[in-house]
């Protein structure tokens, strides 16, 4: 096919789809009638009705056939694979070309409008100023223009590419597997629907072998960015053992999970059940290690009897030594080995209720899933959105066992769903730090705008994982910071249901919840009365009614006072400093006489003194003068990035109560405070707790959310 | 308590309820938790057991029949209508009723025409819970 470099995606893609197709009938001819027909007939040759000799030479002969045409079918559907991807990648390119032709284009015609307008102005007197953001203009127009030159090389880069992929794949390497075409090729330039075409042509073994090979192929795969096509590739890996279980891996999947956890663990369109096996593994990997130097060294986690335990510190002297040998220092260790003691014990807590960890990213920081509930099968799914102060280490035991009470009052109040419910702790997000730390990354929306779209590829990526419609089955569930980036999320992508719990703030971005991709009529917001942490990040604040035993006139609060920038000026002054008259009075010096011993008798040296004259110094009076100096000071008051309560009327969503409830004789409490669980926080940490939260067990305020992500609005079961 | 007596309790306690509704129920409990028994470390299991429903109109007296069981069994119920609006009728049975128990013990009860779910939380009883979860999963991968 012929193509120039403004035409890479020259050529016609329907027809080699349908060379491709011709190929495949050919295979299933070969397959499903020539290759039968002749296994009939060796049938025949080996019965006993036909046992001459001239029956056996004949079966000879067509197992000699039946043995060439496999390959002959295998080459045909290897052909076929490369002319599909060939053609996806011709498609991908036309649409590059066009649109970059479109840019292209554009600029050209604002260069030559700017041009022609600097020529009329450059003869008008006083249009400096305006022939200045002229040029300036051309410049931008100018590097635009040469940064699509190179977008221009890079598709045809791409091109060729394509192209020797294809020829060398139909010249006949094919017939050494996939591996051969796929081996030498630069991968990362491949668009998705090209790089799945071509693995969907590659064995188990031959993906294993090019995984091992390869750090960016691994890299490659797990940024895959369309999950319903992930998920179509995944599932020809192999025979299912059991055909009416999908959800055990394959031979050729399994092997590929416990090989590259890290690159199949996160990656959106394969099922949860094999996303959890792979986190696992990867995190046993990681684990072992720092548990084997614990079991080694157990004086890193233990502290000496006293000031005089020898033996103690002398051990724990070693260990830190071999800590070091090992690239760790003692913080940076326990750090890290306290944040797998987090994820073991909270992956401990799975019983009968499947718990599967689907997201599992180490770094800095760490971030982390775990579902409760079977994501595969469920069909209704909860993502539970954590606020400031959110870490693997500390919150994902206490998030998960709040996941654990919303499934449990889920399924206490459902009385529809058939196959059950998931709900996801996610702690997918680099939280603000918490304000007392110190910190003021929660008034700022800046880690919700990084955090979103990890969100917005979360939920999307159930979406086309499970087959589903966009939003369909999907409930939100967001807790203070955690409302900040889910609304931003929500506003990029669909859900059936979101509850926000003591919000700190919606994005001034959006103002009202017609914003958002949800169905205002699903849309909740709920803040306790004693809830005095989530007006901070708004920018608001309040009081207790009550305050050390005294009653106060209601609740008191209001925006935050705000304070004016200061302007001082400082006069100049003028200081003399008089002149001074030092006098240095006058030194004498006695030197007493000495009297020496000479041959026939002695020699006195008289007595002898000297002085020195009195001196007088006077300076000058001097005079200094400072100049006028200014001063000003910004006022200290903070930008609220997030100022809207979703509790007010004006934003629109519905209300619902997070206080405590007498309903029918039982009492339900509600939240005392900010916190999502401060009973479960309290098991936790061995410790016992009067407060509850806004997702601890048997309150007022999980019944109500239960409801609601359910997508349950009924007034008479809410409270 | 020990804490093997505590889920006992309630294993025996949901069997019982369970055995009044005919058909298939399906055990979804969770895992140990925590929780602080006097100071010490305690543990307690949280329960779920999903059961098929009932026939519409047999909604109050399936209710009273469990309620008759959780009284003679010490725990006496506070039973309510949780109906929402225009469905059929859903009973709910709760132990405690207002005040709480302190141990943690509690047991619910929802009986609807499309399924019974039988919700509870054994006593808090003397135990580690990580340990116990922990070697359950070692025990489980043996």
């Amino acid at each position: 096919m012929t193509w120039s470099r403004f035409d890479p995606g020259a050529g016609n893609p329907n027809s080699l789809y349908g060379m491709a197709e011709l190929r495949r009938r050919a295979v299933d001819k070969l397959e499903n009638d020539v290759i039968p027909r002749l296994r009939t007939a060796r049938a025949v040759a080996g019965s006993s009705e036909w046992s001459s000799e001239s029956g056996f030479s004949f079966g000879i002969a067509i197992d000699s056939a039946i043995q060439d045409l496999g390959p002959i079918a295998d080459q045909h559907e290897y052909d076929a694979r490369l002319l599909d991807a060939y053609a996806a990648e011709l498609v991908y390119l036309k649409g590059e070309a066009a649109s970059l032709h479109a840019r292209d284009d554009a600029a050209r015609d604002d260069v030559h409008r700017l041009v022609r307008l600097r020529d009329r102005l450059e003869e008008t007197p006083g249009t400096e100023a305006h022939l200045q953001r002229i040029d300036s203009e051309i410049h931008e127009v100018r590097q635009d223009l040469q940064r699509y030159v190179s977008q221009w090389d890079s598709l045809t880069v791409q091109r060729e590419q394509a192209d020797r992929i294809c020829i060398s794949g139909l010249s006949g390497i094919a017939s050494q597997g996939g591996l051969a075409a796929l081996g030498g090729a630069p991968i990362t330039t491949l668009s998705d629907a090209a790089l799945l075409t071509l693995l969907g042509g590659l064995t188990a073994a031959e993906l294993l072998a090019l995984l091992r090979d390869d750090d960016a192929l691994a890299s490659r795969i797990a940024g895959l960015g369309d999950p319903a096509a992930v998920s179509a590739w995944w599932n020809l890996l192999g025979q299912p053992k059991d055909p009416y279980d999908p959800f055990t891996p394959t031979p050729a999947q399994q092997a590929l999970l416990e090989e590259f956890p890290e690159v199949f663990g996160n990656l959106d369109g394969i099922p949860y059940t094999h996303r959890d096996i792979a986190n696992r593994e990867a995190f046993e990997d990681g684990f072992t290690p720092l548990k084997d130097i614990i079991d080694a060294y157990p004086e890193l986690l233990t502290s000496p009897y006293g000031v005089g335990d020898v033996g103690w510190m002398l051990a724990h002297r070693e260990a830190v030594e071999a800590l070091e040998a090992a690239g760790y220092t003692l913080p940076t260790f326990l750090a890290e080995y306290n944040e797998g003691l987090a994820i073991q014990n909270t992956l401990d807590g799975e019983a009968d209720i499947p718990y599967q960890f689907v997201i599992y990213v180490p770094g800095d920081p760490t971030l982390a899933a775990v579902s409760v509930g079977n994501m595969d099968t469920a069909s209704q799914i909860t993502t539970n959105v954590p606020g400031m102060g959110s870490t693997v280490t500390k919150s994902l035991q206490e998030w998960t066992l709040s996941a654990e009470n919303l499934y449990m009052a889920q399924s206490l109040v459902d009385q529809d769903t058939e196959s059950g419910f998931a709900v996801v702790a996610w702690i997918g997000y680099d939280a603000p730090k918490m304000a007392t730390e110190p910190s003021l990354e929660v008034i700022s929306s800046d880690n919700a705008r990084a955090g979103a779209p990890k969100l917005v590829d979360f939920l999307e990526g159930i979406t086309g994982t499970n087959g589903w419609a966009p939003g369909e089955n999907l409930s939100v569930v967001a807790h203070s910071y955690g409302t900040t980036v889910a609304s931003l999320a929500l506003a990029e992508t669909p859900a059936e249901n979101f509850v926000m719990l003591g919000s700190a703030g919606i994005d001034s971005s959006i103002p009202s919840v017609s914003d958002l991709m949800v169905d205002p009529a699903h849309v909740w917001a709920s803040e306790a009365s004693k809830d005095y942490i989530a007006d901070l990040g708004r920018g608001e604040w309040q009081t207790p009614a009550t305050i050390g035993g005294i009653n106060l006139p209601g609740t008191l609060g209001g925006p935050m006072p705000t304070v004016p920038d200061v302007d001082i000026e400082i006069p100049g002054v003028t200081v003399a400093i008089p002149a001074v008259n030092v006098t240095v009075p006058g030194v004498s010096v006695n030197i007493p006489g000495v009297t020496l011993p000479v041959p026939g008798g002695s020699f006195s040296f008289p007595d002898f003194s000297v002085s020195t004259p009195s001196v007088s110094i006077g300076t000058p009076s001097i005079s200094v003068t400072t100049p006028d100096v200014s001063v000003h000071i910004d006022s200290p008051n903070l930008e609220y990035d997030h100022p809207i309560n979703p509790t007010d009327s004006s934003y629109g969503a519905h209300v619902f109560s997070s206080e405590g409830a007498t309903v029918g004789g039982v009492y339900y409490p509600g939240s005392d405070w900010h916190s999502t669980s401060p009973q479960v926080d309290a098991q936790l940490n061995n410790t016992t707790s009067d407060q509850y939260g806004y997702l601890d067990a048997n309150t007022n305020p999980l019944t109500n959310a239960a409801h609601l992500s359910l997508g349950v609005t009924d007034p008479a079961v809410l409270h | 308590m020990q804490y093997t007596e505590a889920r006992a309790e309630l294993t025996d306690l949901l069997t019982a309820i369970a055995a009044t509704v005919p058909g298939e129920w399906e055990k979804v409990d969770a895992g140990a938790r925590p929780c602080s028994i006097g100071g010490s470390t305690g543990v307690q299991f949280p329960m779920l057991r999903r059961g098929p429903g009932v026939i519409d109109g047999q909604q109050e007296a399936t209710a009273e029949a469990i309620g008759q069981l959780l009284t003679d069994a010490g725990f006496a119920p506070v039973i309510r209508d949780r109906t929402p609006t225009g469905s059929a009728v859903v009973v709910e049975l709760n132990y405690p009723g207002e005040g709480g128990d302190d141990t943690g013990f509690f047991v619910k009860v929802m009986v609807g025409t499309a399924r019974v779910t039988a919700q509870g939380q054994s006593r808090c009883a003397e135990g580690d819970a990580n340990r116990i979860n922990h070697d359950r999963q070692e025990s489980e991968n043996d």
